[in-house]
């Protein structure tokens, strides 16, 4: 079929599916319908990963007690300090980025989604790093000033480092791969794109 | 769009475009994900709408949002799509030539062996956008999209015509 054919064939055909059988109307309130849940689940996401960490922090904060030892105290504010910043800088990543702007010109609307990943690598970086390490430390001179024996020490040094472990692996190896995956390929696109304008 | 109820807006764009929106849906994904693709190009009209502020025409403006959707899209399923294209490849094609056949399941096919910005250029050139529409919605030199296009034909021709 020449080319000229085929539109002229595309362009007369009658298409079928849910789009051409509903009423515009029908559907729109549908959309509408679904892009307000969308809201209102992001929103709730955001309000639990803020208020969980807050209460967490909250929590932790009872844990206080004078007649305990200076270690177990300086145990729990680690463990605050290191609650308020995984929080914070999970909401760092998603506030911000929850609003993608379809409309911008495609250049425009692939540097800001390179922009967007390069953020959230970033910061599930520096959550791994900057956030979890007080989290962790804090759990250990809290238990340590606990334990009796080396023996329960060492159970808690392992059973710390193997959740320290897990989250690591999930967050840097599995999301970073995935990120960094969907970077490169938005990279390339980028890169064709701005060769064609050049030229 | 300023004086305009969004939802009477959206009902217009969705009944001017819902051919042009199945057609690049169809273009860029298989018939599997369409329904998924469509209504993701929706959503993304409808979250964009309140910043149409009608400098561009509702056309391009529809193709700007539809196409970045699209991009989306097919980074997010990409494993998913390329597991339903190996099955479907493995299936015996019924005609290779294109004299007969669907004139979508043409276009699907194609459209699978382009790269994505030669896709947009061939989805917008079968829906009768100029040159200079085209470089205005995609910000492209238009010489280039011409060259790119006259490309398309070639390895069209060369497939569909005279087979």
């Amino acid at each position: 079929m020449e080319l000229e054919k085929l539109k002229a064939a595309l362009n007369e055909r009658k298409f079928e599916g849910y789009l051409f059988e509903r009423p515009a109307r029908q559907i729109a309130l549908d959309i509408r319908r679904r892009a307000k849940s969308i809201e209102a689940k992001e929103r709730a996401h955001d309000i639990q990963t803020i208020v969980g960490g807050l209460a967490m922090a909250v929590v932790f904060f009872f844990w206080f007690d004078s007649r305990q030892s200076f270690w177990s105290n300086a145990g729990i504010a680690l463990i605050i300090a290191g609650t308020v910043l995984v929080a914070a800088c999970t909401a760092s990543v998603y506030l911000p980025g929850r609003r993608v702007r379809f409309d911008l010109p495609r250049q425009e609307f692939l540097a800001e989604e390179r922009k967007r990943l390069r953020t959230r690598i970033r910061v599930l970086r520096r959550d791994g790093v900057w956030a979890c390490t007080p989290l962790i430390a804090g759990f250990l001179l809290y238990f340590a000033s606990y334990l009796n024996s080396i023996v329960e020490y060492a159970i808690c040094v392992v059973v710390l480092a193997g959740a320290c472990a897990a989250t690591w692996w999930s967050s840097t190896h599995k999301h970073g791969k995935v990120l960094k995956s969907l970077l490169n390929e938005i990279e390339l696109e980028l890169a064709q794109l701005n060769a064609s304008t050049r030229s | 769009m300023p004086g305009t109820d969004k939802q009477t807006l959206f009902e217009q764009i969705l009944e001017e475009n819902k051919s042009r929106l199945h057609m690049v849906a169809r273009a860029n994904a298989t018939a599997d994900f369409c329904p998924d693709l469509e209504q993701e190009i929706l959503l993304a009209l409808w979250s964009s709408l309140d910043r149409y502020e009608g400098r561009s025409s509702l056309k391009t403006w529809f193709y700007r949002v539809a196409f970045n959707t699209v991009s989306n899209f097919l980074r997010r399923n990409h494993r998913r799509i390329r597991e339903t294209c190996l099955s479907e490849a493995d299936e015996p094609a019924t005609c290779n030539s294109g004299h007969n056949r669907d004139p979508l399941a043409i276009l699907e096919e194609f459209t699978r062996s382009l790269g994505e910005l030669d896709r947009i250029v061939f989805v917008m050139y079968l829906d009768n956008f100029s040159y200079s529409e085209m470089a205005e919605a995609l910000k492209a030199d238009e010489a280039n999209l011409r060259v790119r296009m006259s490309r398309v034909k070639k390895l069209y021709e060369s497939r569909y015509v005279g087979s």
